[in-house]
């Protein structure tokens, strides 16, 4: 830490300028300790704030998921079955693994179809993966304008990673 | 025949209470492209300004037609097997942007197409059936029904906005 001593009254303006002048001219290096130990300490609060912002984020989407799981049949009043237990399951799971991944969807939504879909957006792009009733996994990539890419998966450890390469590709590009 | 003067000029004016019940007409099987298709919505289904494709289930999904219907009565209980949809919104789109197509991972091509399939308390329902080369009633594979579903998704606006 810079000692500064309590000068006397005589002279204590021009002290003050010349500890001033100094430090700008040329830091200690006592200074640039202290320097680099609050821009560490920011760059450590940005990275938890983003982390727990991500974390809050999770705990949202997971409560949306349960909620969904609560769904009676014909929820949409067109005919629609409730999410499946297995459905929701399937969902959490790859919820966990995004988690994992700090790559967050912004949205967990019930289908029409009979399942649970997990939506990303970026811009005018959305993917989603939609987990259906019957067992099947839908992964949905698309803008406004062009033709959609539809990719047919399985609810394996390996098709789960297949998904998230793709979105993150689709998504971040 | 009485239809609804807001999207048909030429139809007999009527103001109803309730949906029109079907009292023993016929369907109509000829769709002007400039009418109308109303389905009811929920607030999960729509984001970011967009309608979400998880609102749209296959095979054959619901609608009223415009002709023989106004834009609420698609929440009226007798358009909604008696259920009372507080807080439910309503999307439109016109019949000719309804009528899309997507290709299978096979060539396969599956269109939409609008047919009016009445319903004793509501003579304005109608669906979307998907027609093949082979078929007017065809079951689109996976990858093209989801194509379908974007698409249809895409073609719906909002009406009457949702607040639940």
């Amino acid at each position: 830490m810079p000692v500064i001593e309590t000068p006397s009254r005589a002279g204590l303006f021009d002290r003050k300028l010349a500890i001033r002048a100094n430090d700008f001219i040329e830091p200690s290096s006592s200074s640039r300790k202290i320097l680099t130990f609050f821009k560490q300490l920011i760059a450590e609060a940005v990275s938890t704030s983003k982390f727990l912002q991500i974390e809050k984020t999770y705990q949202e989407l997971r409560s949306s998921l349960h909620a969904c799981a609560t769904l009676p049949d014909n929820w949409d009043s067109y005919g629609a079955a409730k999410p499946a237990k297995h459905s929701v399951e399937v969902a959490d799971r790859f919820l966990q693994r995004l988690f994992a991944e700090l790559f967050m969807p912004s949205r967990v939504v019930p289908s029409a179809e009979g399942g649970m879909a997990l939506y990303f957006n970026n811009d005018n792009k959305t993917a989603y993966v939609e987990y259906r009733n019957s067992g099947k996994v839908i992964l949905a990539m698309f803008d406004d304008h062009s033709d959609p890419i539809i990719v047919e998966l399985t609810e394996s450890d390996a098709d789960e990673s297949k998904a998230l390469s793709f979105i993150r590709s689709y998504i971040t590009s | 025949m009485p239809t609804n003067p807001k999207h048909s000029p030429s139809s007999e004016a009527t103001s109803q209470a309730r949906p029109m019940h079907q009292d023993g007409r016929t369907a109509v099987d000829t769709f002007d492209p400039e009418e109308f298709f109303y389905r009811r919505y929920a607030m999960v289904h729509f984001a970011d300004g967009q309608v979400l494709p998880q609102t749209i289930s296959f095979p054959k999904p619901s609608f009223n037609r415009s002709k023989f219907s106004s834009p609420e009565d698609v929440l009226h209980i007798d358009c909604c097997n008696g259920k009372e949809l507080p807080g439910w919104g309503v999307l439109e789109s016109r019949v000719s942007n309804l009528c899309v197509s997507a290709e299978s991972g096979d060539k396969r091509k599956f269109t939409v197409y609008p047919k009016h399939v009445p319903k004793p308390t509501c003579y304005a329902h109608s669906e979307l059936w998907c027609a093949s080369p082979n078929s007017e009633d065809a079951r689109p594979s996976e990858s093209a029904k989801e194509k379908l579903r974007i698409l249809l998704s895409r073609a719906l606006k909002v009406k009457i906005p949702a607040t639940a």
